[in-house]
């Protein structure tokens, strides 16, 4: 049998210059029961205009992960190893001071929960125009009132009349991201607006100053289907039209399959595989992976849904093996001697990719060669997509 | 078909909308949230009821208005043949041994001061079922394996337990008095994917061993395929369409339907090949005349601001749509097409 590819091939060459790369990085929380490695020697690339999806389940230590890219991470949580380099930049190292200059500036960030991204006593367009101002993005900065102590008594809510060009950008950032009436909207405030439109609010303020890449941490989660594919179509369009590196964290695979480029996958704190949109879904490596996949829910038939059994580890002490083992089922000796590296694919004999696909796995060690799992024992249920969509996508592309 | 477990007449529940006393002394009318509008609906013994919609379309509301957690505005509720709606409270008790609920968020609705075994043996307790004390314990023992965890989870707090476990215990207090019904209302939501297809199997598997209905409340169609005999699609407290699994996900009728199937984020999918619907659930106050689903609907027209009966399109597949007949589109998979364009 052979097995026809998940999404459509489609070949990957590194179209730009490296934005951020991500060297070993590592974040640590110190808590009573002992050190929690939440992200262990990860390392990531994110080109120019690309998407890079990281999905794992929750506690892999995918939001820490990005917390950690910011510098974002507070006490207890520490960066023990590893540097972020953003434009040659390393953020890790990197002062405060000049920290707020990348932070909505050129690194924009988009939460799950819009209701607590967004304050609630300004209105939207205040808000998106303080982002504005506070990198003096249209010649217009904070007042030294605003930044005294003096803050807290200083007005803020005339911004429309004394800084008319942000306010004007944040209208037309909040008609970008397809909000009705965006005059009358970015006069209300928060509560005012429904989950999809607090959504599209705080999309605008983290594109407002054309950041060069923008992390987003499940972006779509908190929303229905219908506003969830609304937003996805929001956040490609705009990727596409400003050229922006995106970082897209979520627990959908089916989301990281419709919009990334490249997909590294999390597990207890590590990444376990890295590659290319079509080789992680047409091509899983790691066991994990391959779980991950066959756990999904498919909408086109009805499948038994396999299951792995257990959950993801604990992360304090975690023993110096494969930290899958315990739930794999190909898990053999070798798996418990110590954590596996990354090993490259060396059965992959495309010569286009330009990046290597690797995985944490020792089944790939080529010193120790073992029988690789074999793809279409665990994907028998793949065959082309339902009519219906089939039927749209002729007419479309017509 | 045997008798339904549970069946609707034009079920209603609308919530007065809090104003200010100012307003309420200077307007007349007073508004209304009609959360479920209207609903006919009958689940039959040892099926999986899939109900769907987006979030703000009534579903959970139904779901608690079926088991009289809340007081219906209109309409009857019958179960097992009897009507329910209007008993009183201690009627109403005797009755909650045989329906049982397992709520979105295991740790707010498991009690974080007990212990796992107290917690499940209370509805024993409550319902009195079982002499004594050690006898309810044994029961407490079966139900604990039951649900795949073992005793040394008896003696430890909800905190201690990870979410897929907090939700087996949830399951285990509902199976405790051997009810009929269950109304999981997002049992799996806030789970992860690998943990939800662990509970979707416990679930399945204790439905066989129980003879249990099980009406299943989810905002992801993909999960209610894989479990559901029958589904509901709702919309703004009404139901769109109804029939058996294949004919809802396979030869749906209803626009809506088309739509939401449309959103959902697929493998084998790409972004840029898929219809999406525009615009937001509008407002439930003051939802739109005749089809609630007009205003989004690329199909709508005038006629479909009037009122209109929902359409037979086999014994089991109801669509509430005044674009569908059974004459024009009976049982093929047309609509697809009228439905490209509206990117």
């Amino acid at each position: 049998m052979s097995r026809e590819p998940t999404v459509t091939p489609t070949s990957y060459t590194k179209k730009h210059m490296t934005l951020l790369n991500v060297n070993g990085l590592s974040t640590e929380f110190e808590t009573d029961e002992g050190t929690v490695n939440a992200v262990q020697n990860v390392d990531l690339e994110v080109g120019e205009g690309e998407t890079l999806g990281v999905v794992g389940e929750s506690g892999s230590g995918k939001s820490v992960t990005a917390l950690s890219i910011m510098n974002l991470v507070d006490s207890p949580g520490e960066i023990t190893d590893g540097e972020v380099l953003f434009k040659g930049r390393d953020l890790v190292a990197e002062d405060e001071q000049s920290l707020q200059d990348i932070w909505g500036n050129e690194i924009g960030m988009i939460f799950q929960d819009p209701s607590n991204a967004l304050n609630p006593v300004y209105t939207v367009g205040e808000q998106i125009s303080e982002t504005l101002r506070a990198h003096n993005f249209c010649g217009e900065d904070i007042g030294r009132l605003e930044q005294s102590f003096l803050e807290l008594i200083v007005p803020r809510r005339d911004s429309k009349k004394r800084n008319p060009k942000s306010w004007d950008r944040a209208v037309d950032l909040l008609e970008a991201t397809g909000i009705p009436d965006p005059e009358e909207r970015a006069e209300e405030f928060p509560h005012q607006y429904s989950g999809g439109m607090k959504q599209r609010a705080a999309i605008a303020q983290a594109i407002a100053c054309e950041p060069d890449l923008v992390i987003a941490d499940e972006p779509t989660t908190a929303l229905d289907v219908t506003i969830e594919s609304q937003i996805l179509d929001l956040l490609d369009d705009l990727q596409q039209n400003m050229g922006m590196g995106m970082i897209l964290i979520t627990h959908d695979l089916a989301v990281v399959s419709e919009v990334c480029d490249r997909v590294a996958v999390m597990y207890a704190g590590q990444i376990v595989e890295n590659g290319t949109r079509d080789q992680i879904f047409n091509d899983p490596k790691h066991p994990y992976t391959q779980s991950l996949i066959r756990s999904i829910p498919e909408i086109d038939r009805k499948k038994s849904i396999q299951v792995t059994e257990g959950q993801v580890p604990n992360l304090i002490d975690m023993p110096d093996e494969c930290y899958f083992a315990p739930r794999c089922e190909y898990a053999h000796e070798a798996c418990y001697v110590q954590n596996p590296r990354m090993y490259n694919d060396e059965h992959n004999d495309d010569a286009q990719d330009a990046t290597s696909h690797e995985a944490r796995c020792v089944l790939y060690d080529p010193e120790n060669p073992h029988d690789v799992p074999n793809v279409e024992d665990i994907q028998p249920q793949v065959d082309s997509p339902a009519p219906p969509v089939d039927g749209v996508s002729e007419e479309r592309g017509s | 078909m045997s008798d339904p477990v549970i069946e609707t007449r034009d079920l209603k529940k609308h919530f007065p909308v809090q104003t200010g006393l100012i307003e309420q002394l200077l307007t007349r009318n007073k508004q209304w949230v009609k959360a479920v509008d209207g609903v006919d609906l009958e689940i039959y013994p040892q099926e999986i009821f899939g109900l769907v919609g987006e979030s703000g379309s009534g579903k959970s509301t139904l779901g608690m208005v079926l088991l009289q957690l809340l007081e219906p505005t209109a309409g009857e509720v019958y179960f097992q043949g009897e009507r329910i709606d209007d008993n009183t409270e201690d009627e109403m008790r005797e009755l909650r041994k045989e329906m049982q609920i397992i709520f979105q968020d295991p740790a707010s609705s498991l009690n974080p001061r007990r212990r796992i075994r107290d917690i499940v043996r209370r509805p024993l307790e409550v319902h009195d079922l079982y002499e004594s004390t050690e006898k309810r314990n044994e029961r407490v023992d079966q139900l604990i394996q039951e649900v795949q965890l073992n005793e040394d989870h008896l003696d430890r707090f909800p905190h201690e337990l990870s979410g897929g476990q907090q939700q087996r215990v949830a399951i285990a207090r509902a199976l405790s008095v051997e009810p009929n019904l269950i109304v999981a209302d997002e049992a799996v939501s806030a789970l992860d994917v690998n943990v939800q297809a662990q509970i979707l199997n416990l679930l399945e598997e204790i439905k066989q061993k129980y003879d249990l209905t099980i009406l299943f409340i989810a905002h992801d169609l993909s999960l209610v395929r894989q479990i559901s005999d029958r589904v509901g699609v709702m919309y703004l407290g009404e139901l769109m369409e109804v029939g058996t699994d294949d004919e809802v996900f396979d030869q749906y009728q209803h626009p809506y339907t088309n739509a939401l199937l449309e959103s959902v984020p697929k493998i084998s999918d790409n972004l840029n090949e898929r219809a999406v619907i525009e615009g937001e659930v509008p407002s439930p106050i003051n939802p739109p005349s005749g089809c609630k689903f007009r205003t989004r609907c690329p199909l709508a027209s005038e006629e479909c601001a009037s009122e209109f009966e929902a359409r037979e399109f086999s014994a089991t597949h109801s669509v509430n749509c005044i674009k569908r007949s059974k004459a024009e589109h009976g049982g093929s998979k047309t609509l697809v097409k009228e439905y490209s364009g509206s990117r």
